[in-house]
């Protein structure tokens, strides 16, 4: 597949309906009181990519996290998943159709261990697709892919932070899902830790998987993503492959801005 | 919007089995209600006043007890060989009980007692026991009951005992809870010759144990249906399935069109609503008509609406007969405070100090019927001996703030009959002696205290007097001074 | 005409009534994010001491409401606030009504020892010789206009307060965002005291004005305010203006209820339920609020023993029964027996509330229903048992499907309201005759059960099976699940589960083990009445629970042990002394300095030896790493 250039991306010209479009917001806006946290966002991901979401703080990402997931309600737009439109779906509903997230601020089950976690997932997906799988064999298969093995009888709030995240990055793979929306995956993680990461969300992007990340870390997300939206006060100032992303000079305003 | 309307089904749908429900419940209740009126007996209750709260009961009142119409003839009751004779009377002129009451006790026998003739029995001493609520959430409701009843015994134990006998009183708390009644009354069983005195809205629950050991006499105002049946039950004051007519022909009577125009509230709980059906019955059966009725319950503070209602409905004369004193009191000020002119006419249980306390000046010319003498007013001490007895040793047990209510009355006479039965068995006499001789006591009015009324038939008397309040006082009204009227008869709802 | 002028005219003020009652209420909770079940308690208090001060004592009025309303009350709520409320701050919502449940059950245990309630008192009204205010045909008192003048005025001067002021606006502002309140300099913990201090002001006031009118009774007054739960909840607990229209609008409806409602019938049985009906309505109807993310004080969850563990426990339980069976006295056997039953009863709230993080405050109404199954249709037999349980699941599965969208408060007054709806319109009637209902004890062909003994013996053999059965669904996919919800609803659903569906099911069992123990409670005391059932039961039970533990079986059994024994403790104490309401009060207040009770310690210990033993405990003590972290998802999503 082609990577588009980043002048058609900003547009939405993407058909939802494409199969190879796995996650399309479309022109979502989001107030809380009076402030305008999403503004006409457009988003797309797709299938066989990592796709970044980057931003200063506040500039709308976990808010467009949770519209795609059905956690918040959008004031105004749609959110299509896997070409059918989730807008008007329950989280739960949304997630059978095959999407996975990670929270910027944890949501593990805290008090149940790491392999529990997973296999918890394991066994929601089990249900809920009941394609017969073995929870417990997925959750072994998981726990040993994302690193977690050696800590797996641990109680998850007793974990480093860094490693709560792999849980819920590996409670999210548990579900199997086409789409996974990561959240600061690699904040709280060392060196060799986030270059597992890095590995791994390739990984599971040539595997076909379509990952929409977001992350501070900007050696991990140039490195991993195959095309980056870049959010700024709740809008997309520039959509592109990370060396158009990183010349754009609406973008080093942004981040420059933010971070004096 | 859609997510209203989906909830506004489902609240149908919760109506609709409520309401199943509901109707199902009622049908139980009016098979058990032919079935008491069917003669098995148990049919009164304890119109168990408001209930809020932990537990409720704020009052407690003990329904309304009626009485039957045998109106007949009282043995000696008191005494120390049932000597006195009350007079054989039916139809007007008062039963004013056994004369020889003065004493309690027996003294003891030439050749000694017996000694340890059966439980809780020794040469000189037996164990009695009593199941009240006082402690839990409504502390001292009760503590009457025991107080009457160690009154009684204090006196018989200062005129030597019975047969040589001390009188002891072993008290369980019921600390109105079914649970602790039960566990305090299978506590005393197996330590005492006989419960006397007791008083709980919970009497069933220990009526359990009692089933289970049915030697054991038990002498209380029961209120709950087990207890009632229990053949080892004798009740001072028996309730029945119905209501007496003396009063409601009187007020027929006296007010006339007026009879056809009653308003009425009654307790929206337990046996408050059958407890009226009844009453409406006799009304009717003597001629009146009840225009609007209105249950309450236990967030109804205050009966300005239902006045208002009942204004409307063109109510001309309130009669009550389930409601305690605090509740009677909340209405007659309503009432009062919207300047209606009806006569006001209540229940025996709204005969309570705490009624003209909170009533204060709307209490004046209040009228009440009850079946018992007034054991706390001054002018029935001078008159009747019984009260006065009542009164200074109630006063000599608990001192002279001692709560001299109904439960008193009833715990007072209840002692007097096991008393009286115990001299009639004898100094050697077991439980089923005891039994024996009560069982044969068909009629018994503590000397005048209570309106006689057939503990072993378990019917209640017809007898009654009138009240009415007169300068924050209750004052009897065209009934002789001294002594019950027993006009009318007693109406058994079908 | 006359007569809807004159049921206008009373709705509006008894509305006004419920205005008053309710205004404080609100006052405290926007403040401090605590819904005060003491509230009514409070203004008991300052009735009775105005009554002490003003009438035993015989102070000039104008001196008794300065000390009262000026002094006695706010020091009270400050000093509450300090003692009771501040350490509270983060936890989670069924800790945070037990600790006022105590307080409230504290109170009326202080005012029973200290005004004997057998005595009747009366608080003179106030202007009372004055000429009544005629309205038609309807005479209105002069303290009846003054609770609607003081309605007003508090209600138009709190608004003023708290837009005008600047520690009015504080006020609001520590609810919607503490850090935004501290940036302005105002300490938060000084306004929330503040605000209790006001808010306990505005209860005396209203019990004070209230108590010529209701009489001065300690349970009336302080079970007045529950009428006001549903003006609150018309102003969701923050506006007081539609407060003061839910307040006007219950108000109206209660009387021309009282006026129009046909004589006989459902409507009529229906009448007393109409506030709490309304609250019921009023909150199934509140907007879903967005899914709960962490919660913030996760309470220590405990190992879970596995199979062969719980067995053995199990078994030696039993085998203890049976000693005690063979050498308790019956009234003990009675204690104990209702211990166990009590404690199943509790085990029904491990799942729930233990598990799956949801509060009930209907669990005794399960068990009624349970009771009333029993002696209605089961007659002892096994199959009344099944009717037992699938009636009290058939109600769990009702409420469950008209509330799985609330939680938190709003779930715990939605099931408040349904428990009270109960008692007023189903319990007090439909208990049998006399208001009590009998019903037999549970018969097993060829075992006897009916003495005490036995029946000691098979409320315990059940406990024991209950209990082992609820820790196998804990170890379980099921028990993962209840996990998964109560720790992170957002995430569950993130993850394909259907939450409502999951809160629904549990809610089912839960009330299921209820109804079982409600059919065992009935035949231990063989006669069940309207009292056993009572909502603030309810609210005893789920301190019972914190008091052992809220997610352990050795708390369920300790807390239904301790809740079983206060009555024979009383019993050894003069009556008046309300032992069991101090004691309970006094429990509440300790739990709110250690929410893990009972149970909690218990774990912790078996914790430490394991760890002297040399072998590390299998479950860390929570809340090392990721605890700062939580702490601020709370103050975000709160």
């Amino acid at each position: 597949m082609s990577t588009p250039s980043a002048a058609t991306l900003q547009s939405p010209v993407f058909d939802p309906r494409d199969p190879d479009v796995v996650l399309s917001v479309q022109n979502v806006s989001v107030k809380f009181g009076g402030v305008q946290a999403v503004n006409n966002a457009n988003i797309t991901a797709l299938k066989g990519q990592v796709t970044g979401l980057i931003g200063p703080n506040g500039a709308g990402k976990t808010t467009t996290f949770n519209v795609i997931t059905g956690l918040e309600q959008p004031t105004e737009g749609q959110v299509w998943i896997a070409g059918t439109d989730v807008s008007r779906l329950a989280p739960y509903r949304r997630a059978r159709l095959g999407m996975a997230r990670t929270f910027q601020r944890l949501e593990v089950f805290g008090t149940l261990t790491a392999h529990d976690n997973v296999l918890a997932a394991a066994e929601f997906r089990r249900a809920w697709s009941k394609d017969g799988s073995d929870p417990r064999a997925v959750a072994h298969e998981i726990l040993d892919r994302v690193g977690l093995r050696g800590v797996a009888h641990e109680r998850v709030d007793a974990l480093p932070t860094g490693l709560a995240r792999l849980v819920e990055l590996g409670r999210g793979l548990a579900t199997r899902p086409q789409l996974l929306l990561l959240d600061e995956p690699g904040s709280g993680l060392d060196e060799t830790e986030s270059v597992a990461l890095g590995d791994l969300l390739i990984e599971l992007a040539a595997e076909g998987m379509a990952v929409l990340v977001v992350e501070h870390d900007v050696d991990l997300v140039m490195r991993v993503c195959d095309r980056i939206h870049v959010l700024d006060f709740g809008q997309v100032i520039c959509v592109g492959v990370p060396r158009e992303v990183q010349a754009d000079p609406a973008v080093q305003a942004a981040y420059l801005g933010a971070e004096t | 919007m859609r997510i209203s309307r989906k909830h506004a089904a489902v609240a149908v749908a919760v109506l609709l089995t409520l309401t199943a429900c509901g109707s199902r419940a009622d049908s139980t209740l009016r098979q058990q209600a032919a079935r008491a009126a069917l003669g098995t007996g148990n049919g009164g209750g304890t119109g168990s006043g408001t209930t809020t709260g932990v537990v409720g009961g704020t009052s407690g009142a003990v329904g309304t007890s009626g009485t039957t119409g045998t109106g007949g003839s009282t043995t000696g009751t008191g005494g120390t060989s049932g000597t006195a004779t009350g007079g054989s009377t039916t139809g007007t002129g008062g039963t004013t009980g056994g004369t020889g009451g003065a004493t309690g006790g027996a003294p003891a026998p030439v050749g000694g007692n017996g000694g340890a003739t059966d439980v809780g029995v020794t040469a000189d001493s037996i164990t009695l026991g009593n199941v009240a609520d006082m402690g839990g959430p409504v502390p001292g409701l009760f503590e009457g009951a025991v107080i009457g009843t160690q009154a009684y015994i204090a006196k018989v134990n200062s005129e030597g005992g019975v047969y040589g006998r001390k009188l002891k009183l072993k008290v369980g708390d019921g600390q109105l809870d079914c649970s602790r009644n039960r566990a305090e009354t299978a506590d005393l069983a197996p330590k005492v010759f006989a419960f006397v005195g007791s008083f709980s809205l919970f009497d069933d629950c220990g009526a359990d144990v009692l089933k289970a050991n049915p030697g054991i006499p038990d002498l209380h105002g029961a209120l709950g249906p087990k207890s009632q049946a229990l053949a080892s039950n004798f009740s001072v004051a028996p309730l029945g399935k119905g209501w007496r007519t003396g009063p409601l022909n009187y007020y027929k009577t006296k007010y006339g069109a007026k009879f056809q125009k009653i308003g009425a509230i009654y307790a929206n709980v337990g046996t408050g609503p059958s407890l009226w059906r009844n009453t409406v019955s006799a009304i009717e059966s003597t001629g009146g008509k009840v225009v609007s009725e209105h249950p309450y319950g236990a967030t109804d503070t205050d009966f300005t609406s239902t006045v208002v209602r009942m204004r409307n409905d063109g109510v001309q004369m309130i009669y009550i007969n389930t409601t305690d004193g605090a509740t009677t009191a909340r209405f007659v000020n309503a009432a009062r405070s919207q300047n209606v002119d009806w006569p006001i006419i209540f229940g025996a249980t709204a005969y309570d100090q705490n009624f003209l306390k909170q009533a204060g000046a709307n209490a004046e010319g209040v009228y009440n019927d009850q079946q018992f003498a007034q054991f706390f007013n001054t002018d029935d001490a001078g008159k009747i001996k019984a009260v006065a007895e009542f009164q200074k040793w109630t006063t000599a047990a608990a001192g002279p703030k001692a709560t001299k209510d109904l439960f008193a009355a009833y715990g007072w006479a209840s002692a007097q009959l096991f008393v009286q039965a115990l001299t009639k068995a004898g100094p050697k006499a077991t439980r089923a002696d005891v039994m024996k001789v009560l069982k044969t006591v068909t009629s018994f009015d503590a000397d005048g205290l209570l309106a006689p009324a057939n503990p072993a038939g378990k019917k209640p008397g017809t007898c009654w007097i009138l009240n009415v309040v007169k300068n924050g006082k209750f004052v009897r009204v065209d009934t002789p001074t001294d002594k019950f009227r027993c006009d009318g008869s007693y109406h058994y709802a079908s | 005409m006359t007569t809807f002028l004159a049921l206008t005219t009373l709705g509006i003020v008894v509305g006004c009534i419920y205005g008053l009652t309710a205004t404080g209420l609100v006052v405290t909770y926007t403040t401090s994010g605590i819904f005060n079940f003491a509230h009514g308690a409070i203004g008991m208090m300052g009735a009775f001491t105005y009554w002490q001060l003003s009438v035993a004592w015989g102070w000039p009025v104008w001196l008794s409401l300065v000390a009262v309303l000026l002094v006695g009350a706010p020091v009270f709520g400050a000093v509450v606030e300090r003692v009771l409320i501040r350490p509270l701050h983060g936890s989670s919502v069924d800790l945070t009504i037990v600790i006022t449940l105590g307080l409230l059950l504290f109170l009326i245990g202080l005012a029973n020892v200290l005004w004997k309630p057998t005595e009747a008192r009366v608080l003179p009204a106030f202007f009372a010789g004055a000429t009544p205010l005629q309205i038609g045909s309807l005479s209105v008192s002069i303290n009846q206009v003054l609770v609607v003048v003081v309605a007003i005025v508090v209600a138009v001067g709190l608004r003023v307060m708290f837009s005008r002021t600047r520690v009015g606006i504080a006020m609001r502002g520590v609810v919607d965002d503490p850090d935004l309140a501290a940036m302005t300099g105002v300490s938060p913990a000084r306004i929330q005291q503040l605000s209790w201090a006001l808010g306990s002001s505005l209860a005396a006031l209203a019990g004070i004005l209230l108590a010529p009118l209701v009489t001065l009774n300690i349970l009336t007054l302080t079970l007045l305010v529950i009428n006001g739960y549903a003006a609150a909840l018309f102003g969701r607990l923050k506006s007081l203006p539609r407060t003061a229209v839910g307040a006007i609008i219950l108000g109206l409806l209660v009387n021309y209820a009282k006026g129009y409602t046909p004589a006989g019938g459902l409507l009529e049985q229906l009448q007393p339920a109409i506030p709490m009906i309304f609250l019921f309505f009023l909150l199934i109807w509140i907007p879903a609020a967005r899914l709960r993310t962490s919660s913030a004080a996760g309470t220590a969850a405990p190992t879970v023993p596995g199979l062969r563990q719980s067995v053995l426990v199990g078994a030696a339980l039993v085998l203890l029964a049976v000693v005690l069976s063979q050498t308790l006295s019956a009234p003990n056997l009675l204690i104990g027996g209702r211990a166990f039953i009590l404690a199943i009863t509790l085990l029904s709230l491990v799942l729930l509330t233990g598990y799956s993080g949801q509060v009930s405050l209907c669990h005794l109404t399960f068990v009624g229903l349970g009771s009333y199954a029993m002696g209605t249709w089961g007659g002892g037999s096994l199959v009344g048992v099944v009717f037992a349980v699938l009636l009290s699941v058939l109600a769990g599965c009702l409420v469950a499907a008209f509330t799985s969208r609330l939680r938190g408060l709003y779930l715990a007054l939605a099931t408040f309201a349904f428990a009270k709806a109960m008692d007023e319109a189903f319990f007090l009637r439909e208990l049998g005759e006399g208001g009590t209902l009998t019903v037999q004890r549970l018969q097993i062909p060829g075992v006897a059960t009916e003495s005490d003994a036995a029946y000691f013996l098979l409320s315990a053999v059940i406990f024991t099976a209950a209990a082992i059965g609820v820790l196998a669904i804990r170890r379980g996919r099921f028990g993962r699940q209840l996990t998964a919800l109560s720790d992170s609803p957002a995430a569950c659903a993130t993850l394909g589960v259907n939450t409502n569906v999951t809160k629904l099911v549990v809610f089912a069992c839960s009330a299921g083990l209820a109804g079982l123990s409600g059919a065992l409670f009935g035949g231990l005391q063989g006669t069940v009445s309207a009292l056993d059932f009572n909502v603030l039961g309810s609210l005893s039970l789920l301190l019972a629970l914190r008091i052992g533990g809220v997610n352990t079986i050795t708390g369920a059994l300790f807390g239904a042990t301790c809740f079983a024994l206060f009555p024979t403790l009383q019993s050894h104490v003069p009556a008046n002394l309300q032992l069991a309401y101090l004691l309970t009060g006094l429990a509440a207040v300790s739990i709110g300095r250690d929410p893990d009770g009972f149970g909690g310690q218990v774990s912790k210990l078996g914790a430490r030896l394991r760890a002297v033993r040399g072998t590390p405990p299998s479950a860390p003590s929570p809340s090392t790493a990721s605890r700062p972290e939580l702490e601020e998802a709370r103050l975000v999503h709160s």
